[in-house]
């Protein structure tokens, strides 16, 4: 923090944020100016809530992965295979893999997850999501934003927002192969938040993980002519700030060529892949065909995680199994357990599960009744998500999708709530959470959003 | 501690603990309150007395506004710490660290202990602030919580009041009719500095004189004759001056021209620039949202959108009124034209209701409608008016005098519109959309599809046969249906998929066909609107010609709203839950309505254009001039240039605002007039910096505009002016854009507005940025990098981000990197030879061709170091054209 204390009461909230770039969130901001106003401390000390989690890493699968075939285990549904669905003319279809009990807490896990039932354990498996559409963009959209109605600031962006990042050598929003469409940008963007709470890009959907990289990261000069041309463009800046020190953008200038610098350097190490070892790179399933690339990006995001980043987000495209269900989905697992497993199991040993929260979701689920021979239809009833490590409870259920998985029926939860609850673990009320914009002050849940404890132990 | 306060004390207690920080402080406060507060229990107080009553209303409630609304009332919007001081209910409430007031215990009270200033780490009002009660005031606090805090004030009431104020958003300073100020006197006294008020150059510099003086505040002194040359040069045409046009302007100086002859020599030769239309039109097109794509969940690419941009950056560079600008892009279809070239230009114009972002995705056709019709309306109530009325689709605005019912009545407006975008329909977009052939003959340029006659017979008999697969196919699915009528009908999936694929090809190469005549020639397109047909026999014409295809084929869709109606009432804007029909009409905000009555046989287009425009309407020419203003100074005298409403600012200065807008609205809104008024202005050319401490510390933001506010240069303005100083920026403008010559159906090729890797975005077509393709979220990497705005939403002033992929991009990439090296060489061969001295010349030929003035002794000094440590002096030369593109100043006008 280069601010000085008494040009403080100068700034709005809003340039504090825009122009001092890393390291800094709402959260720090409130504590911040509590420095200066006792009142303000109480503000922040009576909306904080006890962290748990201080990054997030979500694996979004983009589509809407089945929960009747994964993570939702319905025997009824077996019963009534082959007999009229709920819809007019439509059949219900059991799930073509089979469910086992895993680990102390029994959890079910579908057999498309060998290796990730192996830590079932650590996860919260929730039964009961709600979201509003059935249509793709609308539904991830509203995953990502709250909203999918207006643009509005990303998940990752509130998050950072809230929180400010860990390291001023690199972004502290970073989503990897986003994919265009489904809203685009939007899935990762600032909206009316400052810029500086943009996910950065790296890559995009369905590239090889080799391809997922930084725009003009490489120097395309020596490094000692770059130093020189630095040193001079710095001095050139500091001067023009010594003639004008109230002005508040060329101080985030000068800031933005530091971190450009030393992103340059520290973003090609997060990047390099070839310092871990064999053992670890098999852990994740970079040494099998069909998980390389997903594990790939699972390791980038513990090296994020470690270097500091704060919220990361994969997506795995192609979960919308209208047709060839069976093999799509088998083909779609395989490429992610593995690398799941290694990711949960890698955070675990190296002591970083307890402060990262991994989310693994689609925007919704599908239907119990078939669509098709092989195939199963949108379904924004009910579908299935979990989660795992940042306080979030270990070994448990949570809510139910009635005997087949049409509509949850216990303790449904929209999309909101496990927005707040989110926001919750990371130690941010997301009533407190707010921006003023246009006149008004914007939060992720809007005015809806409730913490669900019971996914908070204790 | 029996009560229901038990409860809501544990509560907070949980909250408290939960707390990572929790002052302990706060803590004993809490367990004082929790175990030996009396207050708390819940039984009915005796009514307060008079004469204790009397007691709060002279001695606390008249220290309480004074000191404490301004952060604690409904009034001020604010409640810091969750704390209310404005009514009884709040006070006891209290904040987030408890009750404010505990009734007869002084010690116990938040309020008390902070307005005493003897804990540190509770203070009010606030330490900074300087303020704080007297001693008589702090007794008679202590005297009004000992007595139980007797207040008459009760949350409902305020509530109540804050409806009424609702009721009464109408009285909002923006609504009241433009005034004619008199212009300040210029007779009486100067500053306390000594600043004369000869200081003035035009009326624009006494009113913000007279307020400075007021004030005790003096000018700023005048900029350097570079920075204001440069300052010109951009904020009119988007460029730097050339080294010979700095050398020309400081000539004049020197020759004794007075410093405002030779600002109004440049100010006139810039405004009848035709890049003074490109520039101008580019703060326009954020205005309008411009894009080139769909933007949301698919987007498809706007093949036309780029004729709106030139109608635009005609516009201004003929300097059409500016009513009749708006009309145009309101109802030019509407308005009589003197021909047919006219004609077609006006229904150009129309494509601003047209270019906005949507979701052709979307699957309900009504939804579409409604969802496109409200995009129009936010676009235009907030470029025009500078009113968020779209707030008003699903409940009555909370802010403005605008009720549901009225946004309804508007909405049968453009719900009687067609808008016809351009975009070919199929599965990825359900809701495709024609475009609008214009006139032959009409003279507006011609964009050329490069196929070959072959190639467009090929292509027309693939599309038959296309259609008459499909159609073969919908019979097939017809006699399987009846074969299998009772049992599970179903088509075959594979079938049916192979359908949707053959439809989406179809549709695109229908689409792509549509672009020629039936001879081969390409037509005319654009985009805009026109009113829906009136007559119910048109209406069947239409449907009539709707085959079997209507399904598949996207040109022969059925509409969801096809003639001319009012619109229903929506109930919380959910179209499932459509009400009786509102009457279409203009919302009735200046007693006006009446006068611009909508014929049953129109949409009203016409009629809210007229509304707009009119002399009666106060926000159109605030808007407009405050806008005009906000470019050309920094910050509009309206900090929210796209928001006049209750939410919105209040002005700097009313009386130059109306002034301005008074004059413009009465003078035939004429706008490079307003322009010129402002940028021949003493005010204009003051300097940025902030060296007056006195100035700096009264008004810290500049609101009085005591000093120039310098500004980063928008994305295009940097693109084009780093290919200008590298010599190699063609000014002649484009037909069209390399997106729009492609013709894409139903993809935006990301390559086309994104190369990422070589740069060749900067250098590739070295036009002027305005001409680049702007698909949205696919714009082009330099652009994106810095700010342009993503065209979602009406943007009157640009947001300045400094993130380090800027700099990155200065830095490492290759078309920056290019550039360099062309200014390298041209600065070596225009001083030719060898020698110390050439080092001198160079260096200042390069910092008069990139920073627009000679360096310092120093900085010569820093670039002789950095020169003699590169390898060589080609090196050294691109180094130091390379950093000075990249130094803040570059980018930053003073």
């Amino acid at each position: 923090m280069t601010l000085c204390r008494n040009r403080l009461e100068l700034l709005s909230r809003r340039s504090v944020l825009r122009n001092t770039a890393c390291g800094f969130g709402w959260m720090a901001l409130s504590a911040m100016l509590a420095k200066d106003s006792p009142a303000q401390r109480i503000e922040s000390a009576g909306t904080q809530l006890p962290a748990r989690a201080k990054h997030v890493i979500f694996l979004c699968m983009k589509g809407g992965p089945s929960h009747v075939d994964t993570f939702d285990f319905k025997p009824e549904l077996e019963k009534v295979d082959g007999k009229e669905g709920p819809r007019p003319g439509s059949k219900w279809m059991k799930s073509p893999w089979t469910f086992k009990q895993h680990g102390e807490s029994g959890l079910w896990i579908s057999e498309l997850f060998p290796e990730l039932s192996r830590v079932a354990d650590s996860l919260t498996i929730v039964n009961s999501m709600q979201t509003d559409v059935p249509a793709h963009a609308q539904a991830t959209v509203r995953l990502h934003t709250g909203n999918s109605q207006f643009v509005r600031p990303s998940l990752g962006s509130w998050v950072l927002y809230g929180l400010g990042s860990e390291n001023e050598s690199l972004p502290g929003f970073i989503s990897i192969a986003p994919g265009g469409g489904a809203g685009g940008a939007q899935n990762y963007g600032n909206a009316f938040l400052p810029a500086y709470y943009q996910g950065m890009r790296l890559g995009n959907e369905g590239r090889d993980i080799d391809q997922t990289q930084v725009a003009n990261l490489a120097p395309i000069v020596g490094s000692e002519r770059q130093r020189r041309e630095l040193a001079f463009i710095q001095k050139m800046n500091r001067s023009k700030f010594d003639d004008d020190p109230q002005d508040q953008e060329l101080e985030g200038v000068i800031h933005s060529y530091e971190l450009a610098f030393k992103m340059q350097s520290e973003l090609p190490k997060v990047m390099d892949l070839q310092s871990e070892s064999a053992d670890t790179l098999a852990l994740y399933g970079i040494d099998r065909k069909e998980s390389k690339n997903f594990g790939g990006k699972c390791l980038l995001a513990r090296r994020m995680v470690e270097a500091g980043v704060r919220f990361i987000e994969i997506t795995h495209g192609a979960w919308d199994h209208h047709a060839n269900l069976h093999q799509s989905l088998t083909r779609n697992c395989a490429a992610i357990d593995r690398p799941i497993y290694g990711l949960l199991s890698d955070l675990q040993q190296r002591g970083l599960l307890e402060e990262t929260l991994v989310v693994w979701t689609g925007e919704f689920g599908r239907t119990p009744y078939a669509q098709g021979r092989d195939g199963r239809d949108h379904n924004h009833k009910a579908f299935s998500l979990w989660m795992a490590g940042g306080g979030i409870a270990t070994g448990k259920r949570y809510g139910s999708s009635g005997d087949f998985g049409v509509e949850a029926t216990e303790n449904p939860v929209p999309i909101v709530d496990f927005h707040a609850t989110l926001l919750a673990l990371l130690g941010l009320d997301h009533e407190q959470l707010t921006f003023r914009y246009a006149g008004r002050d914007f939060r992720l849940t809007d005015t809806r959003g409730r913490v669900i404890q019971d996914w908070i132990p204790g | 501690m029996q009560t229901i306060g038990w409860d809501t004390k544990v509560h907070d207690l949980t909250t408290l603990f939960r707390a990572r920080i929790a002052p302990p402080f706060l803590t004993l406060v809490f367990l004082t309150l929790v175990f030996t507060s009396p207050a708390l229990c819940q039984e009915t107080p005796a009514p307060p007395k008079a004469k204790d009553l009397q007691f709060f209303e002279s001695k606390i409630r008249p220290v309480l506004v004074e000191k404490c609304f301004g952060c604690h009332s409904l009034e001020s919007g604010l409640a810091e710490g969750g704390l209310r001081l404005d009514s009884r209910d709040a006070i006891l409430r209290g904040g987030s660290a408890g009750p404010a007031v505990i009734p007869g215990d002084i010690r116990g009270s938040l309020l008390y202990r902070a307005i005493e200033h003897k804990d540190s780490n509770l203070v009010m009002p606030p330490a900074d602030s300087g303020e704080r009660l007297s001693p008589e005031e702090l007794k008679d606090f202590s005297r009004w919580i000992r007595i139980g805090a007797p207040d008459p004030r009760r949350d409902a009431d305020h509530l109540r009041a804050r409806e009424e104020k609702e009721n009464s958003s109408i009285s909002w300073w923006a609504y009241q009719p433009i005034s004619n100020p008199a212009v300040p006197s210029t007779t009486d006294g100067a500053t306390k500095d000594g600043v004369a008020n000869d200081w003035a150059w035009n009326d624009i510099d006494r009113f913000i004189f007279a307020k400075l003086r007021d004030e005790d505040l003096s000018p700023a002194n005048d900029a350097s004759p570079e920075a204001l040359l440069r300052r010109l040069y951009f904020d009119l045409v988007g460029l730097p001056p050339s080294p010979d046009e700095l050398a020309a302007f400081m000539a004049s100086l020197q020759q004794g021209s007075s410093r405002r002859e030779a600002i109004l020599q440049v100010v006139d030769q810039l405004l009848a620039s035709p890049q003074f239309g490109v520039h101008f039109g580019r703060h326009w097109l954020d205005v309008a949202r411009y894009g080139e794509s769909t933007g949301r969940e698919v987007n498809l690419p706007y093949n036309e959108a780029w004729r709106y941009r030139d109608w635009v950056i005609d516009a201004f560079a003929t300097n059409m009124p500016y009513d009749r600008f708006l009309m145009e892009q309101i109802a030019g279809d509407l308005i009589p034209s003197e021909d047919e070239r006219d004609r077609s230009r006006q229904i150009v114009a129309t494509g601003f209701l047209a270019i906005g972002s949507r979701n052709v995705n979307e699957g309900n056709p009504k939804q579409f409608a409604v969802d496109q019709a409200d995009e129009q309306i936010d676009s235009v109530f907030q470029a025009t008016m500078g009113m968020t009325m779209a707030c008003a689709r699903c409940h009555d605005h909370k802010f403005e005098p605008i009720s549901q019912r009225q946004y309804t009545a508007v909405a049968g407006i453009f719900l009687s519109t067609e808008t016809l975008f351009g975009v070919s329909g199929g599965n990825n977009a359900r809701n495709g959309s024609d475009s609008i052939e214009l006139d032959s003959h009409c003279g507006l340029p011609v964009l050329e599809l490069n196929w070959s006659p072959e190639e467009i017979s090929k292509k027309r008999i693939e599309l038959k046969e296309m259609r008459d697969q499909i159609l073969a196919a919908l019979e097939e699915q017809e006699s399987i249906k009846k074969k299998k009528a009772k049992a599970n009908g179903n088509f075959d999936r594979a079938k049916q998929q192979e359908l949707r694929k053959l439809s989406n090809k179809a549709n695109e190469l229908e689409f792509q066909l549509s672009a020629l005549s039936e001879d081969g020639i390409p037509r005319i397109l654009a985009m805009g609107v026109a009113d829906r047909p009136a007559s119910p026999a048109n209406l069947e014409a239409k449907q009539a010609k709707q085959g079997k295809l209507a399904k598949y084929m996207s040109s022969q869709r059925r509409m969801a709203f096809p003639k001319i109606d009012d619109s229903p009432f929506f109930a919380r804007g959910e179209i499932g839950m459509p009400g009786e029909r509102v009457p279409r009409g203009i919302p009735n905000l200046f007693g006006d309505a009446d006068r611009h009555a909508i014929p049953r046989e129109a949409s009203g287009r016409l009629q809210l254009a007229q509304w707009i425009t009119s002399q009666n309407n106060p926000l159109t020419s605030r808007v407009a001039v405050n806008r005009i203003w906000a470019w050309l100074i920094g910050r509009g005298l309206v900090d929210s240039v796209d928001n006049f409403g209750n939410t919105g600012g209040r002005p700097s200065h009313p009386e130059l605002l109306d002034s301005l807008a008074h004059r413009f609205m009465h003078q035939g809104w004429d706008m490079k007039e307003l322009i010129r008024e402002i940028v021949t202005s003493r005010t204009y050319q003051l300097s940025s910096i902030a060296e007056n401490e006195e100035a700096q510390r009264k008004d810290p933001e500049n609101r009085l505009c005591w000093r120039g506010k310098g500004r980063r240069l928008q994305a295009e303005e940097i693109r084009d002016a780093m290919l200008m100083v590298a010599g190699r920026l063609d000014l002649s403008s484009r037909t069209g854009t390399t997106m729009a010559k492609h013709r894409y159906g139903n993809k935006v090729d990301p390559g086309l507005g994104r190369k990422r890797s070589k740069g060749e975005v900067v250098s590739d077509d070295v036009c002027r940025s305005i001409y680049l393709p702007l698909p949205r979220n696919a714009s082009p990497e330099i652009l994106d990098l810095f700010d342009l705005p993503d065209g979602t939403v009406v943007q009157g002033l640009r947001e300045v981000t400094n993130v380090p992929s800027q700099a990155l991009f200065l830095l490492n990439n290759q078309g920056v990197a290019g550039l360099a090296g062309a200014i390298a060489k041209r600065i070596t061969s225009q001083i030719p030879g060898r020698g110390g001295d050439r080092f001198e010349a160079r260096l200042d030929a390069l910092y008069r061709l990139i920073l627009s003035r000679s360096p310092s002794r120093e900085e010569a000094l820093l670039a002789n170091d950095l020169f003699q440590q590169s390898e060589n002096s080609e090196n050294g030369w691109v180094s130091l054209a390379r950093g000075l593109m990249a130094t803040a100043e570059f980018r930053y006008l003073d």
